[in-house]
């Protein structure tokens, strides 16, 4: 064949080749794809991790078909071995707990700051007024003021039926509904192309964008998906073209979902991941820099000042009241409530003795403000020493001529006092609650007698006076039958009766009473009348005599003889002189 | 969750709208059937064997005036042709709806004669009436009013889509 070789001999050739490769190779390559099967463990076995590792760097798909995979099989092994699995999370939980706290608490911080910054700066403020007067939140507004642009949803679209597959969104509230917009959204954009579209054109009319002020739907379109992006804020094309790379790698990714779907969405629900991806946002270049919210640091200084001055005012306030409360410690004085009233004021209830010192006083003395107290007071009796012997002190004071003598507080009393001031004396001190001893505190005090009384007070002389008249009143002398001649007893009593009554004329002088003594004789009924009245006369002049002899002005002496006195009774005890003081005051 | 989509038509008046009004749950209001010409409402149908989220496309009624818009039902599982049994003119006007949406889908149909608690007024006959429903995988007769058959019908399709 090789030796005639023409045009006719070429397909010869091919079908000598075809054959020959069938030998060699086997028929429909048998050979090579039986010994590929019998090796494919070993073939694949040394590339697999090298190309597992080309393929990851050349784009992320096998972690993204992997992903699911491995969720599944790990949801599997916890179910089934949920045991083991306890095991060996048990001492990492401790450290999650930590850590997860750790993170909660930065985060909260970090919104806390979030918080001040956007509220408590004046561009807060201003924010809030603008978003109130334009209608949306302030959450919203602030987004739309802080980000370039945020995408707030995305959301999948099965384009023929208008069935949300799957979406994602930064928040959870923001997703409700999806399927609903999904849908509707579909059906605008089929009224958009159908009202707007060219009828010679036969391509369609689709909606791409749809925009208000500050909120976009950005829809990109695959064969059969919509991936349809809500937008707060200005996208950049790169981001616009992300979506579209997204919606693209779904669908190769999912091309047998999609032309078998049904209805079912489940099988979607792994795409969420592409879809997050989506979820960008940036951030404005002044959002990035740090505020300093002047009204917040204003507000806290002002705070911190406030809550200084309430500190120190009550710290003032404590004070006064510990100081107010000292006056326990004052005799005589019990607190029976004290407490603060007000901002600055205390309310004082005290027990007080009329010998202790007086609230006004003590504060005065304690350079306390009296003006800061209201004040309510009972009057007690206190038996403490210190009062005690105040009340005293003040007792001895109206007896000038006791001195006393405090040793370890007990009291000495000396002196010399009429009897009647000192029985005065003791009554008084008697009288003072604890002091019961009254008679022995007084053994130093010495009694003085009367009689050398200078004391000319109108009282002790009346009371003088009238003892010496009693006292002379009282005197009766005795004689024999017959007799006026005075026995030596009755000289004896005549005696102490003139010196009394020079007393009495002396007192009498000083109170300026008149005065004068009536010596009145008597008889017994023996002897004849005319007898009798002479012999009773005889017995009063006789001793109206020696009085005169003692040296009492006659003026002074009247003597009568009263004859007999018509007495039933006889004898000794009718012979008698008596006498009578009279006083009448000066006309 | 399985969702399907489906499709109301009919004639004016006839009461599509009052079919899912106490029926579903719903987000937009009435005045997109005037602007776009449709109205989307959504139900879930506890079927025993699962469930199915219907996604019901209330097209704006349709008259000599106003064509519909067939883009809507692109991805329709079943549609319903729905009728009124006072006027017979609806049936006439339902039937060329179908005969329309035949010419572009194949879907499932099943067809509601509504106003089931109000006399009949219309002259078709049992036997015309008949005919007419062999076109449908199955007739309803339907009161928005009392709710009767509401429930049945929309389960039905329900089942419908998942054939």
């Amino acid at each position: 064949m090789a030796n005639n070789p023409d045009a006719k001999n070429v397909p010869d050739d091919e079908a000598a080749m075809r054959e020959l490769r069938d030998i060699i190779l086997g028929k429909n390559r048998q050979h090579v794809k039986q010994v590929l099967k019998d090796n494919a463990r070993e073939i694949v076995g040394d590339v697999v991790i090298e190309a597992i590792h080309d393929r990851q760097k050349l784009n992320q798909e096998f972690t993204t078909v992997l992903t699911p995979v491995v969720q599944q099989s790990v949801e599997k092994s916890v179910k089934n071995q949920s045991e083991q699995f306890v095991g060996y999370l048990y001492p990492l939980v401790g450290r999650l707990v930590r850590k997860s706290v750790t993170a909660f608490l930065s985060e909260f911080v970090e919104k806390t700051n979030e918080v001040i910054e956007n509220s408590l700066t004046f561009k807060g403020i201003t924010w809030r007024i603008k978003a109130w007067q334009s209608g949306v939140s302030f959450s919203q507004y602030v987004a739309s003021q802080t980000f370039v642009f945020k995408v707030e949803q995305v959301l999948l679209i099965h384009r023929e039926t208008g069935i949300l597959l799957n979406s994602v969104s930064q928040s959870v509230s923001d997703s409700t509904d999806g399927d609903l917009i999904s849908a509707m959204l579909t059906a605008i954009n089929d009224f958009v192309s159908d009202s707007f579209g060219s009828q010679k054109n036969t391509s369609e009319q689709n909606l791409e964008v749809i925009k208000t002020e500050d909120f976009s739907l950005v829809i990109k379109r695959g064969p059969q998906l919509l991936l349809v992006a809500a937008v707060t804020g200005n996208i950049p094309q790169n981001i616009s073209t992300k979506f579209q790379i997204t919606n693209e790698y779904i669908h190769k990714l999912y091309a047998k979902e999609i032309a078998n779907f049904n209805g079912d969405t489940v099988v979607f629900e792994p795409a969420a991941q592409q879809l997050s991806d989506c979820l960008v946002a940036e951030l404005r270049p002044e959002a990035q820099k740090q505020r300093k919210p002047i009204l917040a640091i204003g507000l806290f200084t002002l705070l911190i000042l406030g809550f200084s001055f309430l500190g120190l005012k009550s710290y003032q306030h404590n004070q006064f009241l510990e100081q107010v409360s000292d006056i326990a410690h004052q005799p005589g004085i019990i607190v029976s409530n004290i407490e603060k009233s007000g901002w600055q004021n205390i309310k004082l209830e005290i027990m007080r003795d009329p010998e202790a010192i007086s609230v006004e006083d003590w504060m005065s003395s304690q350079q306390l403000d009296t003006t800061k107290i209201s004040l309510s007071e009972k009057q007690y009796l206190s038996l403490e020493a210190p009062l005690v012997k105040n009340r005293l002190n003040k007792l001895l004071k109206q007896f000038p001529e006791v001195s006393i003598d405090w040793q370890n507080e007990i009291p000495t009393l000396s002196g010399v006092l009429p009897n009647v001031q000192r029985l005065s004396l003791a009554r008084e001190i008697n009288a003072i609650p604890g002091l019961p001893y009254a008679e022995e505190l007084l053994s130093g005090v010495v009694t003085k007698e009367l009689d050398t009384i200078s004391d000319d007070s109108p009282e002790i002389l009346m009371a003088l006076f009238e003892i010496n008249s009693a006292k002379i009143d009282s005197t009766q002398i005795e004689f024999a039958q017959g007799q006026s001649e005075l026995s030596n007893e009755a000289k004896d009593q005549l005696l102490t009766l003139s010196s009394t009554l020079k007393a009495t004329i002396e007192l009498a002088k000083k109170l300026e009473l008149n005065v004068g003594l009536i010596i009145m004789g008597a008889s017994d009924s023996t002897g004849s009348k005319q007898f009798n009245q002479a012999l009773s006369q005889k017995r009063a002049f006789a001793a109206r005599q020696y009085l005169i002899e003692q040296g009492i002005e006659p003026e002074y002496l009247n003597a009568i003889g009263l004859g007999v006195i018509e007495i039933k009774a006889t004898g000794a005890g009718l012979r008698k002189v008596i006498f009578n003081v009279i006083d009448f005051k000066n006309e | 969750m399985i969702q399907k989509k489906i499709c109301l038509l009919g004639p004016s008046g006839v009461g599509k709208t009052s079919l899912v009004k106490q029926f579903v749950e719903g987000i937009f209001s009435e005045k997109y059937l005037t602007t776009i010409g449709v109205k989307i409402d959504k139900k879930v149908i506890d079927l025993t064997i699962e469930q199915v989220q219907l996604m019901i496309w209330d097209l704006e009624g349709i008259d000599r005036y106003c064509g519909f818009q067939p883009k809507y039902l692109r991805g329709a599982s079943a549609y319903a042709i729905i009728t009124d049994q006072t006027r017979s003119q609806s049936l006439v006007e339902g039937m060329e709806i179908h005969r329309m949406v035949r010419e572009i889908s194949d879907i499932p149909a099943i067809l509601v004669v509504n106003k089931s608690d109000l006399d009949v007024a219309w002259h078709w006959t049992e036997n015309e009436l008949n005919g007419y429903s062999k076109e449908f995988v199955r007739s309803f007769s339907t009161s928005a009013k009392t709710g009767a058959q509401v429930e049945e019908m929309f389960k039905f399709i329900a089942q419908l889509t998942l054939k």
